[in-house]
């Protein structure tokens, strides 16, 4: 069959000499991806997150530990340029009301109380990639003490655009990481199988098939309950993130085994053999490579998995607990009714929790079809 | 000579593809015989199967026929194919009942989910009209027609518990069950193995002499083309480079294509113990058809200056004769003879 | 086929003995036993239990042996139809979760019917009409019925009940109606509470099975088979159900299994929000306060329940498909 090489539109030499028919099968993926304009701008978000990952201390205007009890569900506001005190990037802030009979407090915009923002402001200080001090933050109030909530705050007084930057940190990670314990699991036992094929394959294949029909959702629910209430949150953290890939892995297991035995017969293999590599090597340097698009697909794929499994586990209080915050813990605060109903900012983490796995969606569907371009 | 029972000509198809519109069939002009065996050959990726879908109209998206006209004149009135509505009379009575068509790979041209039987008869009571049981009983008799031991009990059988042999020959019982005036078979021995290939083929020459139907036989077996072949055309590239008579094109090949495909075969006795020529350089990827003459990059007898800047001309040995469009060929190094009679 | 019916139902039952270890190892993975963590809130509470008590409630519930033993013991009571004592409710498991099965049940059922219902007929159209207008209207949707966690449906739904009604619709009947005998008003009542959790829970799940059947039934449509149909005259829409929808639906049927453990979560998740007397906000209880028999026998109840799903799943697969049934294996 004929491989479409390149996205050369014209006849001409250059453009043919350029992109030779030759190019590597990363370029060509690449190319391929590249037509698939979701896939792209999805992957553009997806990398703007991990900046936010990496960067979240600077890029949240306050520190993870920031209270205002003053401004407990406080609505969002909106940046202006424009005021009757002159140009300049500001919020308005608030005024507040007690209703005297229900207690609760209602805030409104208050025109007259300007609050100046700036980019790279002085705020609290904080550790940049765990070691370097600082305390700029990408955009805050100029006087660090002044009320900016872009997104509101949460019933404690947070910041709901700070705490949503930390949960992304915490969530996003949560299924990269798990994914990747998944993978490493999936990995090692679908070469096996694949690639050795008799008795290891079959063994492998029926503990597979027998974890894939167990129930998965309440037995990791049960796991995670029976987990101390009191447990530090880094270790819970990765316990969760550890059972989420302890169900995860038998799908990317199946992937990979299904490449490696499509590949088992190729000539570049058998070559391999009779030059006398090992195993070893002809699986991981030989054959995984040339299916690497395909994994990172079913990677990207299994993703959104695990970010909804986690989301909903700390959203019902067995996941991550406070003081960790993820996007399900965020949600907690909006599940009473009669809270949620005056505050709908609180649900801005679920719509990042879409959004983040439509992104993955998406990036994983576009890799898949480009690396496997006769599918269409 | 005898009627035509179908002529193609000026057969456009191409499929939209991210890097353009692929022209896959490019200007084919093609007559099949009432009766006679008509191969197509042409190596891989030059058009042919997507040309024999074009017939039936089995083309799908993203591809789609652009122009031509496919004239059959096995019916009462000469009709165009390409003119009708997907939803004429005429054109459900073409598929299956006058023209039946097999496919290379036989296994996946069935269902795994349904007996044989139940597909052939299905297929029988769409175009005769029978009722189950006369059906059932002439799909048993089509299935020993087509050598199948048992029919009986192989009525009921899965093509997964068949081989692919015996799954081509429940291909052709079904192409048969309208007795057609036309079998196309799209290279329909390349799955199997040589001792079945020549079976099949047995059994195809041997069904068209009984029902007197016309064959057109796609292969890039040129063995099998002097074999069956009443004519031939050669295809590159989507167009139809070389027609002729199956003696006259392996006597006296024209086409610099044609000629270097000819030497590529081996001949018992004369070409032992040396390698063969091979044609160099690989078929064009369609997109980037070269400009002139197609094959001129390939092409040994190529004139710089010319074959790589105009399109060649079709030539026709027979032109003035009766025989109008039996032999040509598509190349300049002919240009001269253009209207003269061979 | 016999010897296909009998590996499934050996593998059946090899994955329940499979999920009571696990289930055990749950009940047993929080410090201290059923007995101590009773004895303690009985401290707690002044009313000291004797140490006669304590031994009789240690024998009563396997305590005293191995690992082994006790999980033995913890098994032949199940078998048994002893499901142990909820810690919380001080009550037989059984009589806990008893009234509660069968609305869970009914729920599961009633949304698994309605969610095929709608998945089918979808997933067909979008495939066979792919690239048109109401095919991404399709895709949009799936992608993002996909990609929202059915708690964030919930929500979203209240918020949008509250602010527009002022009120959220809660449990599965109303108070006029919940006690009384089954009739039409009841049932028309049932249908007007059922439909929230319905959406609520299917959402994600007819998203997943419009997905499924779109992604096989436009991989079929491609196949030589399909074409060779077409070529032999076989008029369209008897080809599209006769051919690749019969293929398309393997993959659709084998989803019973992981549909029901679907919904039975969605039930966990969102039946705390919407108030369903279903299984799913006991479970939430029962974990939330490590009460692990309650905890345990549900996980095990449920996991039963999709463990019966997928072998009815796979005798229905034997039954559609002969390759299966007669033990061929595919690709
Ligand atoms: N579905 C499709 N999408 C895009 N291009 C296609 C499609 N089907 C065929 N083509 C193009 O049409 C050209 C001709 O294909 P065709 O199948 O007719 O070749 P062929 O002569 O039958 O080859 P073979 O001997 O391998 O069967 C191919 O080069 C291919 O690029
Ligand atoms: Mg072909």
């Amino acid at each position: 069959m004929d491989v479409k090489a390149g996205p050369s539109k014209t006849t001409e030499g250059i453009e043919e000499t350029a992109r030779p028919a030759t190019a590597s099968q990363s370029r060509l993926v690449w190319w391929a991806f590249k037509k698939h304009r979701l896939a792209l701008v999805s992957a553009w978000i997806l990398a703007g997150m991990m900046l936010v990952i990496v960067l979240c201390e600077f890029v949240a205007p306050f520190g993870s530990r920031h209270r205002d009890a003053e401004y407990t569900t406080a609505p969002p506001q909106v940046l202006k340029l424009w005021s009757d005190s002159g140009f300049g990037l500001h919020v308005d802030g608030y005024t507040s009301e007690q209703d005297p009979r229900s207690l609760r407090i209602t805030y409104e915009a208050n025109p007259e109380d300007r609050v100046d923002v700036g980019f790279f402001v002085k705020g609290e200080e904080y550790e940049l990639f765990g070691f370097i001090p600082w305390d700029r933050h990408l955009i805050g109030p100029t006087d660090p003490d002044d009320p900016m909530y872009l997104w509101g705050t949460t019933t404690d007084g947070q910041d709901l655009l700070s705490q949503v930057v930390y949960a992304t940190r915490v969530s996003a990670s949560v299924g990269i990481i798990g994914v990747l314990l998944a993978f490493i699991l999936g990995i090692v036992l679908g070469a096996i199988s694949g690639y050795f094929g008799g008795w290891a394959d079959n063994a492998i294949q029926r503990v597979i098939e027998l974890i894939m029909s167990v129930p998965a959702i309440p037995l990791w629910l049960g796991f995670a309950a029976a987990l101390p209430a009191d447990m530090n949150p880094v270790t819970r953290y990765f316990i969760i993130t550890t059972i989420l890939a302890l169900v995860a892995w038998t799908g990317l297991a199946r992937e990979v085994r299904g490449r490696f035995l499509s590949l088992r017969r190729e000539e570049f293999v058998t070559s391999a053999r009779l030059d006398g590599s090992s195993h070893g090597r002809i699986m991981f340097r030989h054959m995984l490579p040339s299916f690497s698009s395909h994994i990172i697909a079913a990677l990207s794929l299994s993703i959104p998995g695990m970010i909804l499994a986690e989301t909903a586990l700390s959203w019902l209080g067995m996941g991550l607990r406070p003081p960790a915050v993820s996007w399900g813990v965020q949600l907690q605060d909006a599940s009473k009714w009669s809270v949620l109903s005056g505050a709908p900012w609180l649900l801005i983490p679920g719509l990042c929790v879409v959004l983040v796995v439509l992104a993955f969606n998406f990036v994983g569907d576009g890799l898949r079809d480009a690396a496997d371009p006769y599918k269409h | 000579m005898t009627e035509p029972l179908l002529e193609i000509s000026g057969l456009r198809t191409g499929f939209d593809t991210y890097d353009g519109r692929v022209r896959a069939v490019d200007g084919v002009d093609l007559t099949v015989h009432a009766g006679k065996t008509l191969c197509v050959v042409g190596e891989s990726g030059c058009g042919k199967s997507v040309t024999a879908r074009s017939i039936l109209r089995l083309v799908e998206a993203p591809g789609s026929i652009d122009a031509g006209t496919i004239t059959w004149h096995g019916g009462d009135a000469p009709f165009d194919v390409l003119s009708l509505d997907v939803k004429d009379e005429r054109l459900a009575r073409l598929r299956g009942g006058d023209i039946g068509m097999i496919f290379q790979e036989p296994m996946a041209s069935l269902l795994p989910l349904r007996t044989i039987g139940a597909q052939l008869i299905e297929t029988i009571r769409i175009h005769t009209g029978l009722d189950k049981r006369a059906a059932r009983a002439k799909a048993v008799d089509l299935l020993g027609q087509v050598g199948i031991p048992k029919p009986h009990e192989r009525i009921d059988a899965y093509p997964f518990q068949l081989s692919g042999g015996m799954c081509q020959r429940v291909m052709i019982a079904i192409a048969l069950c309208a007795d057609p005036s036309l079998l196309i078979a799209d290279e329909p021995t390349t799955a199997l193995d040589v001792t079945t290939q020549a079976r099949i083929l047995d059994l195809i020459r041997t069904l068209q002499a009984e029902h007197r139907m016309a064959v057109m036989f796609i292969t890039h077996d040129l063995g099998v083309v002097a074999e069956l072949a009443d004519e031939v055309a050669v295809m590159y590239l989507g167009r139809v480079v070389e027609r002729a008579g199956v003696d006259e094109l392996f006597a006296d090949p024209k086409h610099p294509y044609t000629k270097a495909l000819l030497a590529s075969v081996p001949v018992l006795g004369r070409d032992r113990g040396r390698d063969l020529p091979t044609i160099p350089g690989a078929v064009p990827n369609p997109l980037h058809r070269p400009s002139g003459c197609s094959f001129h990059p390939r092409c040994a007898e190529a004139i710089a200056g010319t074959c790589d800047v105009v399109a060649p001309p079709e030539v026709d040995f027979d032109a003035g004769t009766g025989f109008a469009d039996r032999r040509t060929v598509e190349c300049v190094l002919y240009a001269d003879r253009e209207g003269a009679p061979a | 086929m016999i010897s296909y019916l009998g590996r499934r139902a050996a593998y059946m039952a090899a994955t329940l003995v499979a999920i009571s270890l696990v289930v055990f190892v749950i009940i047993n993975l929080p410090p201290g036993d059923f007995v101590t963590a009773l004895t303690a809130k009985y401290n707690v509470m002044g009313q000291g239990l004797t140490e006669a008590d304590i031994a009789g409630l240690r024998v009563r519930y396997g305590l005293d042996g191995n690992v082994f033993e006790q999980y033995w013991h913890w098994v032949t009571q199940i078998v048994q139809g002893d499901l142990g004592t909820s810690f919380e409710y001080e009550r037989p498991v059984a009589d806990v979760i008893g009234p509660r099965l069968g609305a869970t049940i009914g729920v599961s059922f009633v949304t698994l019917l309605v969610t095929w219902g709608l998945a089918f007929p979808i997933g067909v159209y979008s495939a066979v009409r792919q690239r048109s207008i109401g095919d991404y209207a399709v895709t949009t949707v799936g992608f993002l019925g996909l990609a929202t966690p059915n708690f964030l449906i919930a929500l979203v739904f209240i918020y949008f009940s509250v602010t527009w009604f002022g009120s959220v619709p809660s449990g599965l009947c109303s108070p006029e109606w919940c006690d009384s005998a089954w009739n039409l008003g009841k049932l028309l009542d049932l249908l007007g509470h059922l439909w929230i959790p319905m959406i609520v829970i299917g959402t994600g799940g007819v998203a997943g099975l419009v997905r499924i059947i779109r992604n096989n039934l436009l991989d079929e449509l491609h196949r030589p088979y399909v074409t060779a149909a077409r070529a032999r005259g076989v008029p369209e829409k008897q080809l599209l159900r006769r051919y690749p929808l019969r293929v398309a639906l393997n993959p659709f049927v084998s989803t019973i299994g992981w549909v029901l453990p679907m919904l039975l979560v969605g039930d966990i998740v969102v039946g705390q929000i919407l108030g369903l007397p279903t299984l799913g906000p006991i479970l939430l209880g029962a974990l939330r306060s490590q009460d692990m028999y309650l905890a345990g026998s549900i996980i095990m109840i449920l996991s039963a329940v999709t463990v019966i799903g997928t072998l009815i799943s796979d005798l229905l697969l034997g039954w559609l498909d002969p390759r299966i049934r007669m033990g061929i294996h595919q690709n």
